[in-house]
């Protein structure tokens, strides 16, 4: 599932990414996520914000909708 | 400075590690703020001397988060270390994060730098129940590992004699090697045996980069001769998964350096009260009222009243009009009183008893406490929140939430935040913030005039908001419509909030003053020259009575043509003739007014700069849009509000 659709507070990892836009994935592992990473959804709105390793990202629909994760 | 051995220290990190802390730490007060050539982004510079031999200029990059660049900024970071020759390049990162981080530092070995990798804020480790072992660490990575705790001063001395030792190379590496999967370090190999060139990088780590296409990397070896054959190999592989395959590799040789080194022992909790106001800030409606308490005590009371207020009325009447002016007046009075040569200098509009009374004292006390209340929400992390709240409202028009710095800093000086709108991601997004910024924002020495005129009235002052925001808004929706081009997706990191450092706000507020004494302030003596040309040769009279008549339209007096006029030359200039206007207006005029010149073309300070930017043509296309527009609107508002019976 899209990391878009989880739920808040709630630790996912990461299955894979989208490969369709460099510039979209050039971000996404420039945040540390890559398959295999764990993140914690912290909050929907106003944007997603995600906590991976003890840092904290503000990503928007479109990034969220590009990284695809599992439940543990 | 004869008899220093001197040398060259790169600061390079994530954003939000403590960087900038450190490098004031270690640079002493012989600090200087530049812009990397051909871009807006500030490099800091600063001197220190070790001893009685060694002088090191440590240099602040901005943050950078691997040699895949994506902003500006950290593509200049990526130009000095491809350019720069540093003597030791210092690895800053977030000690607790050092999983995320460590990627780079390997990145940076690879690439043949002499690297220290700085494991800061290293006190908050304890926080978090987390031990690093430092010495297997650097035993492991073979280049030296050391702590430091930069707000506190702790951990300096132990790096700077390490920063000695390396420059000195009498510290020995023995770095260690990054293992890549078979058919990437199989690719890495073909490129490094076609790679004949110098370059300041390792071969190894310019072929990883040209594996991943890197357009920088691909430049540099355009002159090689085994150009053709690298790009087929570049070519015929799956850059985009490459890329990938390559950034987990560096996580995976991280990882694996770091399972012997790291204990865990507890979990954190954050204080209730940092947790809450955490929350607090970046929750919708919390960073709403966030916004009115900043819009209320930080523009309204501390720009507003501090800096249009107390400052300008001392700069202004005590010491310009109290007793500069009748000096000056006095002075050129004796010279060449009574000859038009009087009026260039002294007199109503002279270049010193105008020009530089308004860029001086009515100009440079607002941009002044504007400038630090900006730095003092950046450096508090704050900006960024901003950013995150603002980003899917801002998508409605274009943009997204980092245009939030170039739009707030608008309210400061139009023009410093046209050229800023250089760090935004896409060209679409810089014309759409250019075009609001000349539109719809005022500058705070504007914003200083109009609140004086409407401030006395709570719903006069949101009449103009309101009509402002509608502008803002509606030509958002248009551009976001027809101007060409894609969105560009946004991700930020969120910093703890903090306390503003001093250094940090101290250093901001003044380099910025700097940028706008030396551009700024110069355009206003040009203007008051200028207008001593127009109204001799009398070319100002016949533009005052050209737009006299939509001044008149708006149901506005003539007077105002002149008003609009000189709201181009400065946009505060105008605004203050309004100010002068007032007590024979209308409240409705007033409203209208004060509209019509917000939105009317930016000053011509901004409008060369939007040429600079944007090119002629754009920036005269936006320029003849909006002195039509203006007007209209003002037309349009006269009616509704006469409708309403304001």
């Amino acid at each position: 599932m899209k990391l878009l659709d989880c739920k808040e507070d709630n630790v996912y990892i990461v299955e894979s990414l989208e490969q369709t836009d460099k510039d979209a994935l050039n971000k996404i592992s420039a945040m540390g996520i890559l398959p295999g990473t764990e993140v914690i959804l912290l909050q929907k709105k106003p944007m997603l914000v995600f906590q991976v390793y003890n840092s904290r990202f503000a990503i928007d629909d479109y990034l969220g909708g590009m990284i695809n994760v599992r439940t543990i | 400075m004869t008899g220093y051995k001197k040398y060259k220290v790169l600061l390079v990190g994530n954003p939000n590690v403590g960087k900038s802390a450190l490098f004031y730490r270690l640079s002493g007060k012989y600090v200087s703020v530049s812009n990397y050539p051909g871009t807006t982004v500030d490099i800091t510079t600063g001197r220190s001397r070790v001893g009685v031999h060694h002088e090191i200029e440590f240099i602040d990059t901005p943050g950078f988060y691997n040699f895949m660049t994506i902003t500006e900024e950290e593509r200049v970071t990526k130009k000095l270390l491809l350019e720069a020759s540093p003597d030791v390049v210092l690895h800053v990162i977030d000690a607790k994060n050092i999983e995320r981080m460590l990627p780079l530092t390997l990145q940076l070995i690879d690439a043949g730098f002499p690297v220290i990798l700085v494991l800061n804020m290293f006190d908050e480790l304890k926080h978090r129940g987390i031990e690093i072992n430092i010495a297997h660490l650097e035993h492991d990575l073979g280049i030296p590992v050391v702590s430091t705790v930069a707000t506190k001063g702790i951990g300096l001395e132990n790096l700077v004699s390490r920063i000695i030792s390396v420059c000195e190379k009498r510290y020995n590496f023995q770095k260690c090697s990054v293992e890549h999967p078979d058919n990437i370090e199989k690719l890495i190999e073909n490129i490094n045996d076609l790679l004949n060139g110098d370059y300041k990088l390792s071969k190894k780590m310019m072929a990883t980069l040209l594996l991943q296409n890197d357009p920088d990397v691909c430049e540099m070896i355009i002159d090689e001769k085994n150009y053709e054959l690298i790009k087929n190999i570049v070519e015929n592989n799956d850059f985009n998964k490459l890329r990938l395959d390559i950034a987990k590799s560096y996580h995976e040789n991280s990882k694996n350096f770091l399972s012997e080194h790291i204990i865990r022992k507890g979990t954190y909790t954050e204080s209730s009260f940092k947790y809450l106001l955490d929350k607090i800030t970046m929750h919708p409606i919390g960073g709403l009222i966030g916004v009115i308490l900043i819009l209320y005590f930080g523009f309204y009371k501390f720009v507003g009243g501090i800096g249009a207020g107390i400052l300008v009325d001392f700069i202004e009447s005590e010491i310009f009009e109290g007793y500069i002016n009748p000096q000056v007046d006095k002075f050129f009075d004796s010279l060449m009183g009574g000859t038009i040569f009087f009026d260039l200098f002294a007199g109503e509009y002279g270049i010193i008893t105008l020009g530089l009374r308004y860029g001086i004292a009515i100009v440079l006390p607002v941009v002044f406490t504007f400038f630090l209340l900006f730095a003092i929400l950046e450096d508090s992390g704050y900006l960024v929140r901003l950013s995150m709240l603002l980003d899917k409202f801002l998508k409605k028009i274009g943009l997204s939430g980092r245009s939030v710095i170039p739009l707030v800093l608008g309210l400061g000086c139009g023009t410093m935040a046209t050229v800023v709108t250089r760090t935004l991601e896409t060209i679409r997004e810089r014309y759409i913030v250019t075009f609001l910024l000349a539109l719809t924002i005022p500058c705070s020495a504007q914003l200083g005039v109009i609140l004086g005129l409407l401030g006395g009235s709570f719903i006069h002052l949101m009449v103009w908001f309101v009509a402002i925001l509608i502008v803002f808004l509606f030509a958002g929706a248009v551009l976001n419509r027809y101007v060409k081009g894609n969105q560009a997706s946004f991700f930020m990191e969120i910093p703890p909030l903090r306390m503003p450092i001093l250094g940090n706000v101290v250093v901001k507020t003044l380099s910025r003053l700097k940028w706008y004494a030396f551009e700024v302030i110069p355009i206003f003596i040009y203007i008051s020259a200028l207008i001593w040309v127009g109204k001799i040769t009398k070319i100002f009279d016949v533009l005052v009575w050209l737009l006299s008549y939509p001044a008149r339209w708006a149901g506005l007096p003539d007077k105002m043509g002149e008003i609009f006029l000189y709201g181009f030359f400065r946009r505060d200039f105008g605004a203050a003739g309004l100010y002068d206007l007032q007590s024979s207006l209308t409240v409705t005029q007033i409203i209208v007014s004060a509209v019509v010149l917000t939105l009317f073309v930016p000053c011509v300070a901004q409008f060369s700069v939007m040429i600079k930017e944007r090119g002629m043509k754009d920036a005269v296309l936006i320029f003849l849009f909006i002195i039509p527009f203006a007007f209209m609107y003002g037309i349009v508002l006269n009616y509704v509000l006469k409708f309403w019976g304001v």
